[in-house]
């Protein structure tokens, strides 16, 4: 009952601002279409960690799609990162290697949810929809 | 943490039954890609000889499995121009990228081996290929399965080579 008045409040999908942070140009592509068709504002599309970096002291975001495996700096050295600065930030790791220690590293470096490469668009929005049930126009 | 000698869990047997077994059969990309074997995995001797006409995209595997990956993608029947090239490497590299890892996944679960895949870098052609990659023996893991990769404007056949040896310490 309490979750069905969440629901209710819950802000309009426009309101609701995502980066998505990968090296791969065609998965940032495809993730990012997938979240603009469900009405959601994808404020940036980063290819590494100091891109996203960069962009986060600029502009907040709700939610961060950050894929394991890039160059440089890896996903999760970039969610410890982004957990340790920005309190209210979901962050939602993606990758296509899904053994057990890495879903593990991902959730203890700050992860909320762990989807594995590649994936329905369902599984994306409906674990964009899960963590962003409790921003209200009050706290948008 | 303490690293210790785990001889016992290597799998010294079936290898190509492992690789075999774990290697996806068919693989839907964000709709935009579909990646479909066309070979069950067989022993190699070397990295094979190949045209100007394939690009190369390598991998190394750490781990508990090292080694490398060489995934040969012939472009004789598609369609990439100067226009679409930078897109077309990117879907190219990133549907090898999402086999190669559901593969590690499924390795992981069938025989317990841990191992990572380090971001992919694409190599115009076999002649290109640093050093490394063709001269480094590996004992363990020889294999390569063909597959062929299909868009809505393309298909590509793929060579898909895993080179690799099991190491026997892991972090406990």
């Amino acid at each position: 009952m309490d979750q069905e008045v969440i629901m209710e409040d819950r802000v309009d999908n426009s309101k609701i601002k995502i980066i998505v942070v990968d090296d791969s140009d065609f998965s940032r592509t495809n993730i990012s279409q997938m979240l603009t068709d469900a009405g959601y504002n994808v404020i940036a599309e980063s290819a590494s960690a100091k891109e996203a970096l960069d962009v986060l002291k600029e502009r907040s975001a709700h939610v961060a799609i950050i894929d394991i495996v890039m160059p440089e700096v890896s996903g999760i050295e970039l969610a410890e990162s982004l957990n340790g600065i920005f309190k209210d930030l979901n962050i939602i790791m993606i990758s296509s290697l899904a053994q057990e220690n890495i879903i593990i590293d991902a959730i203890s470096a700050g992860a909320s949810d762990f989807i594995q490469k590649p994936f329905d668009k369902d599984i994306l929005l409906n674990s964009v929809e899960k963590l962003t049930r409790s921003i209200t126009e009050e706290t948008v | 943490m303490i690293k210790e000698k785990i001889l016992s869990r290597i799998p010294s047997k079936s290898t190509i039954k492992d690789v075999a077994n774990c290697m996806e059969s068919e693989i839907n990309i964000y709709n935009q890609a579909h990646i479909t074997r066309e070979s069950s995995p067989i022993l190699i001797n070397s990295l094979p000889q190949k045209s100007n006409k394939e690009i190369a995209i390598t991998f190394l595997l750490e781990g508990e499995l090292k080694g490398q990956v060489v995934c040969l993608i012939n472009l004789e029947q598609s369609q990439i121009n100067h226009q679409n090239a930078l897109s077309m490497q990117s879907l190219l590299s990133e549907s090898m990228n999402i086999l190669l890892g559901r593969f590690l996944t499924n390795l992981e679960e069938e025989t317990g081996l841990m191992s990572m895949l380090t971001d992919p870098k694409i190599v115009a052609t076999m002649d290109d290929l640093p050093n490394s990659f063709k001269i480094r023996k590996y004992k363990d893991i020889n294999v390569s399965t063909r597959y062929k990769l299909i868009t809505a404007t393309d298909k590509f056949d793929c060579l898909v080579i895993i080179q690799a040896d099991k190491t026997a310490v892991r972090e406990v």
